[in-house]
């Protein structure tokens, strides 16, 4: 099993700066910014991994994370983005 | 170099034509498409039964799949709780086959949210529900203001949500397909089932439209 980072509702997370060239399911507006846990999805496959077809024991919790359009876009103070994201792509907001 | 090749000669033999297609010439993705499928059969990797399945699967996939189950929801509400609770066996309770369709998540417009669902990375859609994707949906335009700019895209397609009222998207970013549940508009509540399902538009369930009264 890998390090699986897990997280709780309401939490404050920040999503990994990571530059992968691989099947990086985080979109590039998303990156280093932070959002709240809204949704823990449960347990899924390294999607890293089954992109490519490949098995693996390499289970990560997906998360529902919510973020404001004002942090993201410096814009609207009510609209809002949620993005399902796991944990391996998420860290402490200091981190 | 190999020279057993060369294709110096005159080129004027014909190409093998299909009778069906009225000599149209074969558009690049064609026979991209005609390759692949080709291929696949010959490994063995799908059947031609398999295939056919699957292209009757997919046509037989519309809009009218979703808008019959929400406009149930709207007139029953303990069948709306169970759907937005737990839309895949909720559905599958009604003779639907889900077994190819990936899990579903149905969010609830609400007066003050406004939901919208979109795709950034590439053009995941809940085709089971709501049938093949419109183009738009796909463009790199739509997936990329929308997140952006969402208020201004959907005045574009002709929605002015008020200022008060939260527009919420969600980037299905993961294996998780979204679909909009719409408010039955004002007026609408008495009207039979079946009334209600034809008001239920495609762009109404993606969040960029809302149900059409006639």
């Amino acid at each position: 099993m890998a390090e699986t980072q897990e997280f709780s509702i309401g939490q404050m997370v920040r999503v990994k700066r990571l530059w992968p060239t691989d099947h990086h399911r985080v979109p590039f507006y998303l990156k280093g910014k932070i959002g709240q846990v809204a949704t823990c999805l449960g347990p899924v496959e390294n999607p890293e991994l089954t992109a490519y077809f490949k098995k693996s024991s390499d289970q990560h919790i997906l998360y529902r994370v919510r973020f404001t359009h004002a942090h993201l876009w410096g814009g609207s103070q009510t609209d809002e983005i949620y993005a399902d994201l796991a944990g391996k792509w998420l860290c402490e907001p200091e981190g | 170099m190999a020279d057993h090749h060369d294709h110096t000669h005159a080129h004027t033999h014909t190409h093998a034509t299909d009778p069906d297609l009225d000599g149209h010439t074969l558009l690049e993705g064609e026979v991209w498409e005609a390759a692949l499928r080709e291929l696949l059969l010959e490994k063995g990797v799908i059947t031609t039964p398999e295939l056919n399945d699957q292209m009757n699967r997919t046509a037989s996939q519309s809009a009218a799949v979703g808008a019959s189950i929400i406009a149930r929801a709207w007139k029953d509400q303990k069948f709306k709780k169970a759907l937005l609770a737990n839309p895949k066996v909720t559905i599958a309770d009604l003779g639907h086959d889900v077994s190819t369709m990936p899990d579903l998540v149905i969010v609830e417009n609400r007066v003050d949210v406004h939901n919208v669902v979109v795709c950034t990375l590439c053009s995941c859609y809940p085709r089971y529900m709501l049938g093949p994707p419109p183009e738009w949906y796909r463009s790199a335009a739509y997936r990329a203001r929308v997140v952006r700019d969402p208020r201004e895209v959907l005045i574009e397609f002709g929605l002015n949500i008020s200022a008060e009222t939260t527009i919420r998207v969600y980037d299905s970013t993961a294996d998780l397909r979204y679909m909009v549940m719409p408010l039955c508009p004002p007026g609408a509540e008495d009207m039979p089932v079946t009334h209600l399902q034809t008001i239920i538009t495609r762009d109404s369930m993606i969040g960029v439209g809302l149900p059409k009264l006639p």
